[in-house]
C-alpha cells in the first residue's frame, strides 16, 4: 500500500534537485528526463489538485475552509494511489500545521513517509534572494518571520494556495517534531557530498525497489551541470518570471562570499539551536557542515 | 440533485444568502449541466458578431478578467466561468447564456477603475466582486466561433497558436468544469463526444502570456486581431514578447495611415 512521500522543504533547499533525481531513478531510462516533466508536481498546494479532488472551487472559499479541506484532498490522492506498489511523491514547501478543526492540513492518514530536505540556512539566505526580487537581507528577515508565506494576497487570485511557511527554524522543527508521522532528513550539504549514498537512502526510505546502477544513472542524468544545460536550452517553466536562471550554482558555502558579517550574526542569533540541532554549528558556535548533532531522524 | 431536474438544499442556519448561491451556481449548476449531457466548459464566453468566443482555462488564468475587458470594449456577454455548449438541430455546437454577472477580484477591479465599495461581495469577507452585467448580456443560444485557451508562462511571450489536432482534442475535454462528477454520473462517453465535436468544428487556438504584470488589455488586442483574421502566428520556435507585439501593432498601424495618406 503506497501513500504519498512529502518532499518536504523549506524553499531553495534542493527540492527540485531530488525531484529531478526521483524522476530519473523512476523512469530508468537511457536519456534524461526533461526538467519541464518532472514528478513531484503539481507542488502540495497547487489550486487545480484542490478543485479537481473537493469538487469546489479553492477561489469561492475563504481561508480557513480550504485549510479544512486540505487533508481530504491528500487523502483522495492517497486512496486512488493505494493499489500501486510506488508513492506519491509530492513536493510541498508548506509547514506542518493545522486546520481550525485540529487536523494536520498534510493528512498524516495520507502520509507514507517524509522526505526532509534541508540546507545551511546562510546559503538559502542568499539562494533564496538570487530566486526572488528582493535582496539577501529582506530574505534573512523572512527567514526569522513566523507570519511568512507565500500566498497570503487576499485581494487576486494566483495558481497556488496559501501556504504557511513560520521561520526557517519552525518549518524544520514542525516537521521533524510532529509525532506519528515517519521523517527522514536529507541535507543538502550531504547530496553534494555524496549524491550517490544520500539519494539511495532516500530511495531505501521511501520503499522503492533498490538497484545500485539506477541510482548511479539517476545522479548522472540529475547533475547540476546537465540541469543547467536542459534549462539553457529550453527554460525551466517553474522558474520565477524575471529571474536569469533557476538552476544557479548549486554550490555549499556561497554564503561566505555574499553575507555580511552581520547577516550572519542574525541568521547564526535566529537559528543557533535548530542550526546545532542539523550539523550546521559545532559547539564552539562555529558554522560548519559536521555531522548532524544530534539524531535527526 | 435530482436527475438535472431539482436540486434540494439542506441550508445550514448560519449560512448567508450569497454563500448559498455561490456554491449554487458553481458545482450544483455544473451537475446540473453534466446530468443534462451538455458539455460544460471552465470558460468565459463573449458574443461577436461571427459567434461565441470561449476563453478556457482552470481559475486563475485571467478567464473573467478577459472578459471584463472585452466588455470594456462593448461587446456583450454569454456566461462567466461555466459555459455549457450543446448541439442545436442542424448539429452545430452552440453556447447557452449563462447568467449575467461576472466576478471580479480586487486587484482586477482596481485594474478597470470600477469603486469596489458600490460592489457586491462574493461571500462575506471575501475580496472577489459581483459585477452585474445586464445592459450586455446575451439571452439566445449563440453558435461557436472560436475557443482559446489561456496559459501563462515565466517567459515574456505573448502569442496565440492553433493546437495541433491533438492538442486541441485534449484542450476541450481538459477544459471541463468539474470533470470529476462526469465518472460518478457515468457520462465520459457522452461528453467525450460532444468535446470532440466541438474540437473538430471550431478552431482551438492556445494564448500565452506573461505570469507577471497586467496584459490583459495586450491580451484581448491580440485576440480581436486573430479573429479578424490579421494575426500572424510565429513561426515554430519563435517567441514574440509584449513589446514585441506592441511595437508590430505599432507599425502597422502607422503603415495603415501611410497608405491612407
Amino acid at each position: 500500500m503506497a501513500g504519498i512521500v512529502w518532499l518536504a522543504s523549506y524553499p531553495k533547499s534542493g527540492n527540485t534537485w531530488m525531484r529531478a533525481l526521483l524522476a530519473n531513478y523512476l523512469r530508468d531510462a537511457a536519456e534524461p528526463v526533461k526538467i519541464n516533466a518532472l514528478g513531484g508536481s503539481p507542488i502540495a498546494s497547487a489550486r487545480q489538485a484542490f478543485d479537481d479532488n473537493v469538487g469546489v472551487e479553492a477561489s469561492d472559499l475563504l481561508p480557513d475552509e480550504i485549510d479544512r479541506y486540505r487533508p481530504f484532498v491528500y487523502e483522495q490522492m492517497a486512496a486512488e494511489n493505494a493499489a500501486r506498489d510506488q508513492p506519491i511523491f509530492l513536493k510541498v514547501h508548506d509547514a506542518f500545521t493545522y486546520n481550525a478543526d485540529g487536523h494536520p492540513l498534510l493528512s498524516k492518514k495520507a502520509t507514507q513517509g517524509v522526505l526532509y530536505l534541508t540546507r545551511n540556512p546562510l546559503d538559502v539566505a542568499v539562494s533564496f534572494a538570487h530566486h526572488s526580487a528582493f535582496d539577501v537581507e529582506t530574505s534573512v528577515k523572512r527567514m526569522g518571520d513566523p507570519d511568512f508565506g507565500f500566498v497570503s494576497s487576499k485581494k487576486r487570485l494566483f495558481n497556488q494556495l496559501e501556504q504557511k511557511l513560520l521561520t526557517w527554524s519552525g518549518h524544520v522543527g514542525s516537521w521533524l517534531d510532529e509525532p506519528g508521522i515517519d521523517v527522514h532528513v536529507v541535507r543538502y550539504e550531504d547530496m553534494k557530498a555524496d549524491t550517490v549514498g544520500t539519494f539511495g537512502g532516500a530511495v531505501r526510505f521511501s520503499g522503492l525497489e533498490f538497484d545500485e546502477a539506477r541510482v548511479a544513472k539517476a545522479v548522472d542524468h540529475a547533475s547540476i551541470a546537465r540541469l543547467q544545460e536542459q534549462e539553457r536550452e529550453g527554460g525551466f517553466g517553474e522558474k520565477p518570471f524575471g529571474m536569469p536562471a533557476f538552476f544557479r550554482r548549486g554550490k555549499v558555502g556561497d554564503w561566505r562570499d555574499e553575507l555580511s558579517e552581520e547577516l550572519v550574526a542574525r541568521v547564526v542569533a535566529d537559528h543557533s539551536t535548530v542550526m546545532r540541532r542539523l550539523g550546521y554549528l559545532n559547539e564552539a558556535g562555529e558554522v560548519t557542515i559536521g555531522p548532524a548533532a544530534q539524531q535527526i531522524n | 440533485m435530482d436527475g438535472g431536474d431539482a436540486i434540494t438544499i439542506e441550508r445550514d442556519p448560519q449560512a448567508d444568502d450569497s454563500s448559498v448561491r455561490v456554491f449554487l451556481l458553481g458545482s450544483c449548476l455544473a451537475a446540473v449541466l453534466h446530468h443534462r449531457q451538455m458539455l460544460a466548459l471552465h470558460a468565459s464566453a463573449i458574443h461577436t458578431a461571427g459567434g461565441a468566443v470561449l476563453f478556457m482555462g482552470p481559475s486563475g488564468n485571467g478567464k473573467s478578467t478577459l472578459l471584463n475587458e472585452f466588455l470594456r470594449r462593448g461587446y456583450s456577454m454569454l456566461s462567466d466561468d461555466i459555459v455549457a455548449i450543446v448541439l442545436n438541430e442542424a448539429g452545430e455546437p452552440v453556447a447557452l447564456p449563462g447568467y449575467p454577472q461576472t466576478n471580479l477580484w480586487a486587484d482586477a477591479a482596481r485594474h478597470f477603475e470600477l469603486d469596489t465599495k458600490s460592489l457586491h461581495q462574493v461571500r462575506p469577507s471575501m475580496q472577489k466582486f459581483a459585477v452585474r452585467t445586464h445592459e450586455q448580456f446575451v439571452t439566445e443560444a449563440v453558435p461557436l466561433r472560436a475557443l482559446y485557451g489561456l496559459s501563462s508562462t515565466n517567459r515574456d511571450v505573448l502569442d496565440v497558436r492553433s493546437a495541433e489536432n491533438t492538442a486541441a482534442f485534449g484542450l476541450v475535454p481538459n477544459s471541463t468544469y468539474r470533470r470529476t462528477f462526469l465518472r460518478g454520473l457515468g457520462m465520459q462517453a457522452i461528453h467525450f463526444a460532444l468535446a470532440t465535436k466541438v474540437a473538430s468544428t471550431v478552431p482551438v487556438k492556445r494564448m500565452r502570456r506573461p505570469n507577471a504584470g497586467f496584459t490583459v488589455a495586450r491580451v484581448a488586442d491580440i485576440i480581436e486581431l486573430d479573429l479578424a483574421g490579421e494575426y500572424t502566428e510565429p513561426e515554430e520556435g519563435e517567441e514574440t514578447s509584449v513589446a514585441d507585439f506592441v511595437a508590430a501593432r505599432a507599425a502597422a498601424a502607422s503603415a495603415g495611415k501611410a497608405k491612407k495618406g
